[in-house]
């Protein structure tokens, strides 16, 4: 077997047993995420709210970072385990001050899930000429997730 | 090590899309300096980044129990992703009718939202997942290649591409001034 999916190698369906209609909470039946932390971006809208409400269900510690505060807190009234912190995606110093603050607190990272997204947006650009669909789908991410990445191989210690 | 392995390691998950499908990425002009603005191509290249940004970082990061994915959560209602698109862009993409409606077969794929996230708890939990990484999910499970001309399932060979992958890491940590030494 190949070591890596580079072209492709391993793009074939497991069976998985689960389908097109299966819910997030029949996939995550049986897990349990206690002690584990989570990272959802975009976590108080949608699909991500979805999934901040799953893992947090499931026992996961769940941070939602958040360009609307206000918002968040209202969506995310009354859900256990989840923790609130400003960040804007489209503002790469916000992306850093979020991650300098959740590695200042020293807790491992088991799960960074990047949901937010925008979707056929006129043009705009953030203040460094950067095209905002690829800012927010994509380099922002990719920054997050390198800033992150101290605390992603944080879990490796011993617990 | 059976322990280490046992431990579950940490994981990335990209939320990507089956718009991927509309574009790959742009190298030579990927901030649309010298083209008109198009905001399909510009949502398409987007989502073909991500996918090969979660096939490179789980290259580079699966030595460390890091693995990361990439997926298309299906066609969703009720999120506010679509709240700036214009009714003719569905319409241009052969979705729906000249009155806007959603044709037939399309509404009927539609997911809900605990149907949406699915995918992407998935990713993030499944055992199934533990010894593999840096695919493309759909449907809760790990989808196929989409070789076929055109929309269809699966996942664009151009997305998963290594060339691509390991030059968009480069151009990327030169665009952002960062440097992601994944070590």
């Amino acid at each position: 077997m190949e070591n890596n999916n580079y072209n492709g190698a391993w793009q074939k369906p497991l069976g998985s047993g689960f389908h097109a209609k299966s819910t997030a909470s029949e996939v995550i039946q049986g897990i349990d995420l206690t002690g584990k932390v989570a990272i959802v971006t975009g976590g108080y809208t949608g699909i991500g709210l979805e999934t901040t409400q799953t893992l947090a269900a499931a026992g996961a510690t769940v941070i939602v970072p958040a360009r609307s505060m206000q918002k968040a807190q209202q969506n995310l009234a009354g859900i256990a385990n989840v923790e609130l912190a400003e960040m804007d995606l489209m503002d790469h110093t916000s992306i850093d001050r979020f991650a300098a603050e959740f590695l200042a607190s020293g807790r491992p990272l088991h799960l960074l899930i990047n949901n937010a997204g925008i979707m056929f947006v006129p043009l705009r650009r953030d203040n460094r000429g950067f095209e905002s669909q690829l800012v927010t789908n994509y380099l922002a991410p990719f920054q997050l997730t390198a800033r992150l990445w101290p605390a992603l191989k944080k879990r490796m210690a011993p617990e | 090590m059976a322990g280490l392995k046992k431990a579950n390691g940490a994981r990335v998950v990209n939320v990507s899309s089956l718009g991927h499908q509309f574009a790959p990425f742009d190298f030579e002009d990927p901030n649309f300096e010298n083209r008109e603005y198009e905001t399909l191509a510009g949502y398409g290249q987007s989502k073909t980044a991500i996918n090969l940004f979660s096939l490179e970082l789980d290259n580079r990061a699966k030595d460390f129990q890091v693995r990361a994915y990439s997926l298309h959560p299906g066609n969703i209602m009720g999120t506010e992703l679509a709240r700036e698109a214009s009714p003719e862009i569905f319409h241009q993409l052969g979705l729906s009718d000249e009155k806007g409606d959603f044709l037939p077969e399309f509404a009927a794929s539609l997911k809900t939202i605990p149907q949406g996230a699915a995918t992407t708890i998935w990713c993030a939990t499944s055992p199934l997942l533990n010894n593999l990484g840096g695919v493309y999910c759909e449907d809760a499970d790990v989808a196929g290649l989409a070789t076929a001309e055109g929309i269809s399932d699966g996942v664009k060979p151009y997305a998963v591409d290594e060339t691509n992958a390991k030059r968009l890491w480069d151009l990327t940590e030169e665009m952002l001034g960062i440097t992601f030494n994944v070590d």
